[in-house]
């Protein structure tokens, strides 16, 4: 177990690193920051002294020099568009990313597996047909638009809502069912395929010819051997909403993760583009050990080690 | 001599005086207003005021300046913490500080401490937002106790009005480093910054003027209009701006107000074919300016053949410019090409993606107006960053050839904030090359009154004749105020929104 997580953990900080370098030359491939954070007519001694002050003016080699230097000691430099250090920019940015990330996973897998096993116990009836279409909609919706309708029915004209902030626990609603609406139809979708093929399983053909209940049958039995692909998918879908969930940011102004790297990017703040691919990129590899470690969990026959 | 002494107090403060002396209570501060606004400032420091998310949150509210322009009186300047000004001479002036002003951090206003924050701005190893718009180096220097003395390179006969956009920080504000917590003389006090989500602003007891009517003011950040003009809606904030007309529209609380912004496309006049005069008439000629602003621009801007608005001394009455004419076009292109002219070369037209909402769709529409009379033109879209060497020289002069989108506002009320940067041979956003008429704007800064007016008409006339710019569209927008506040926008609602006007209903 030590000796999986030691190689996992390695080889995922080794790539880590790649992701790092190629960040950081990429970055500077997109222009100089002084034409965003000076005014457009500003002279050369206000660029130079810029550059100067940002390390800009070193050669492309010696930035990176410093850069892996200060990183060594967690030290990402000094954001430029929020005036404090690019490593608490980004970090203060991951608890509420987090905490999003798992509330609406968990919501999402107590929608999905029992919408998707109903769905699988009777194939091509009209409730398989309901759920099915259920889950191809929510799949299928552009999140901007539903953001942006919910927020003018629940909040706009029925009241019930605020539109964006975090003043209350009512305002986590928007943002959760916006990061919820495609993994729901997905994992539905997955869910209802794993169980079918399960349920058509020998083993499974011989309980039920033994009298054993289709909830226990379902629950019990088939759902657990069907759990792989539905960890596999629930695990990539949660690194999307731990990197991702812009669109929550931009609409209800969520303060997470991905908005800081969006805002980052657009605000050539280099210092935070490191330091958010950095702590995003950790959190990614602590997932993806989560996830392999609820395989073995899930599934005896796979070995951690 | 002496250009503006202030003769009678604000009425503001002549009420406030009055119900001092007949034993009124002035209304203390009390409650919140909630402004949601669609950017973040990029800097809290008062010498970065030069962007509108930045000065839109300090100036006037957390940080004054010694004088401040009108809104609504062509760029008048008028007294703030300077209550009168003299111009001893060409390069010399003399400014007057207001008696018994206080910084937030209890440092007295004196001539110590307005020099500090002049000169201060006038470091370029702070990088200063506001520097660049201090055309001449300006050095300030005490005269007395209350008597600044500035100096100025080369005469500057509007040093007044520049020295609105130069706010004053405390002397406790560092003097090589940026600020993260301004301190100013404003009628706010700076309270705190949480990155990308809010600013909050809390009424100072001890301010000099008029007090306010709400106690604190909290600025929250929504980039999407329909969430900002829906939380006006559910009563979640009482002022929103940058709102789209189809979100304004029947709303009771909306006002329409001027961004005294102007779009225009700036052609490379280097390089061929729009190094030719007729090239860039027929340019002027294929562009559907009424098209564009009333059906793509969604009523939220005007035609318009000006770089600046007519608050603007350099604005020339009844001048509208060449008309929206294909045939005419197709003529003076065809003309051109007989003359051995490369018509046909590709041109790339530079569409910045950040200027306004919709940029994208009325870049693409100008592109097809321009194809439809025979230029070849290729769609470039770009960020502002990108933009930039595209728009500043020495780059943008190694540039293919191009049409580069541009907005350029201007409050001052003089044209030389305008002029100079797109008309002039020196600046870093202007491709014009004519030596003529860049000794004409340099005669025309030294001039005042009605002779500075005409000289900067007269330069204005040539430059458009020339088709140096071609100006697309006055830009407006519409903000929303909740049933809590009463505020009227004035012509620089968009760059600041000063809380002191705004009123409790």
């Amino acid at each position: 177990m030590l000796k999986f997580l030691s190689v996992r953990l390695t080889t995922s900080l080794v790539a880590l690193l790649g992701v790092m370098v190629i960040v950081f030359f990429l970055a500077r491939l997109t222009g100089s920051p002084a034409a965003l954070y000076l005014p457009v007519d500003a002279t050369d001694e206000m660029v130079e002294a810029f550059n100067r002050q940002n390390g800009f003016d070193q050669p492309l080699l010696v930035q990176f020099g410093n850069f892996v230097g200060d990183a060594l000691r967690f030290d990402f430099g000094q954001s430029l568009a929020q005036q404090r250090p690019a490593a608490v920019a980004a970090l203060s940015a991951m608890p509420q990313t987090v905490l999003l990330a798992f509330v609406a996973m968990s919501l999402t897998l107590l929608v999905a597996i029992p919408l998707g096993t109903f769905a699988a116990l009777k194939p091509n009836s009209p409730r398989d047909s309901a759920i099915t279409m259920f889950s191809l909609f929510t799949a299928s919706i552009p999140d901007f638009w539903f953001a942006l309708v919910c927020v003018l029915v629940f909040s706009v004209n029925l009241g019930l809502l605020p539109t964006s902030g975090q003043a209350s626990l009512l305002s986590w609603v928007l943002p959760v069912a916006t990061v919820m609406l495609h993994p729901v139809g997905v994992i539905t979708q997955v869910v209802r395929g794993a169980m079918l093929d399960t349920l058509n399983a020998g083993y499974v053909q011989n309980a039920r010819a033994r009298g054993y209940s289709w909830r226990r049958l379902a629950f019990r039995h088939a759902l657990r051997n069907a759990a792989l692909p539905i960890i596999t998918v629930a695990g990539d879908r949660a690194g999307g909403m731990v990197n991702g969930a812009v669109i929550v940011s931009a609409v209800f102004a969520w303060p997470g993760i991905g908005q800081v790297l969006v805002d980052a990017v657009y605000n050539r703040d280099f210092a935070v583009i490191q330091a958010g691919v950095f702590v995003v990129g950790i959190a990614i590899i602590l997932l993806n050990i989560l996830v392999d470690l609820i395989y073995a969990a899930a599934d005896p026959r796979i070995r951690i080690s | 001599m002496v250009l503006r002494i202030e003769t009678a107090l604000r009425n503001g403060l002549a009420g406030l005086a009055l119900s001092t002396a007949l034993g009124v209570p002035a209304l203390a501060a009390e409650g919140e207003i909630i402004l949601a606004l669609p950017s973040e400032p990029t800097s809290v420091d008062a010498c970065d005021d030069s962007t509108n998310a930045n000065a839109r949150v300090l100036r006037g509210n957390v940080v004054e300046a010694l004088t401040q322009l009108s809104p609504d009186a062509g760029g008048e300047v008028m007294p703030l913490l300077a209550t009168e000004w003299t111009r001893v001479d060409d390069n010399n002036w003399l400014f007057t500080l207001r008696e018994g002003v206080t910084f937030h951090d209890g440092e007295p206003l004196d001539a110590e401490a307005a020099v500090y924050g002049i000169n201060r701005i006038m470091n370029a190893e702070l990088n200063c937002g506001t520097l660049p718009l201090i055309r001449t180096p300006t050095a300030a220097s005490v005269e007395s106790d209350m008597v600044v003395r500035l100096t100025t390179e080369d005469p500057d006969p509007i040093l007044p009005a520049r020295m609105a956009y130069i706010d004053l920080p405390s002397p406790s504000t560092p003097l090589d480093a940026k600020s993260d917590h301004p301190v100013g003389t404003g009628p706010y006090k700076f309270v705190s910054r949480d990155p990308g989500q809010s600013i909050v602003l809390e009424a100072s007891d001890d301010y000099w003027g008029e007090p306010v009517d709400f106690a604190r003011a909290t600025y929250v950040w929504r980039s999407e209009p329909t969430i900002r003009a829906s939380m006006i809606k559910t009563g979640e904030a009482d002022i929103a701006i940058d709102i789209p007309f189809h979100e304004a529209q029947g709303q009771p609380n909306a006002q329409e107000y001027s961004t005294n912004s102007v779009f225009f496309i700036r052609p490379m006049l280097q390089k061929p074919p729009l190094d030719d005069l007729r090239v860039r008439q027929a340019l002027a000629h294929a562009i559907d300016k009424d098209l564009l602003t009333e059906v793509l621009m969604e009523n939220s801007a005007t035609p318009t053949a000006q770089l600046v608005s007519p608050l603007i001394n350099g604005y020339i009455p009844d001048f509208t410019g060449l008309p929206y004419d294909p045939e005419a076009a197709r003529a003076l292109l065809a003309e051109a090409g007989a003359d051995g002219v490369p018509v046909e070369a590709r041109i790339e037209l530079i569409s910045r993606t950040d200027i306004f909402s919709g940029v994208n769709e009325v870049s693409q529409a100008i592109q097809q107006m321009l194809q439809e009379v025979g230029f070849n033109v290729n769609l470039v879209s770009v960020d502002s960053v990108a933009w930039s060497p595209w728009a500043r020289k020495p780059d943008s002069l190694t540039q293919p050839v191009n049409l580069l989108t541009v907005t350029h506002d201007n409050i001052s009320g003089d044209a030389s904030m305008s002029f100079p940067t797109y008309f002039g041979t020196e600046a870093r956003l202007s491709m014009a090359d004519d030596e003529a008429l860049n000794e004409r704007l340099l005669a025309a800064n030294a001039l005042v009154g009605d002779e500075r007016t005409e000289a900067y008409r007269a330069i204005a006339q040539e430059a458009y004749d020339m088709q140096i710019i071609l100006p697309i569209a006055a830009l407006q927008s519409r903000l929303l105020t909740s049933d809590k506040v009463s505020y009227e926008a004035n012509g620089f609602t968009d760059i600041e929104i000063h809380l002191a006007d705004v009123k409790r209903r």
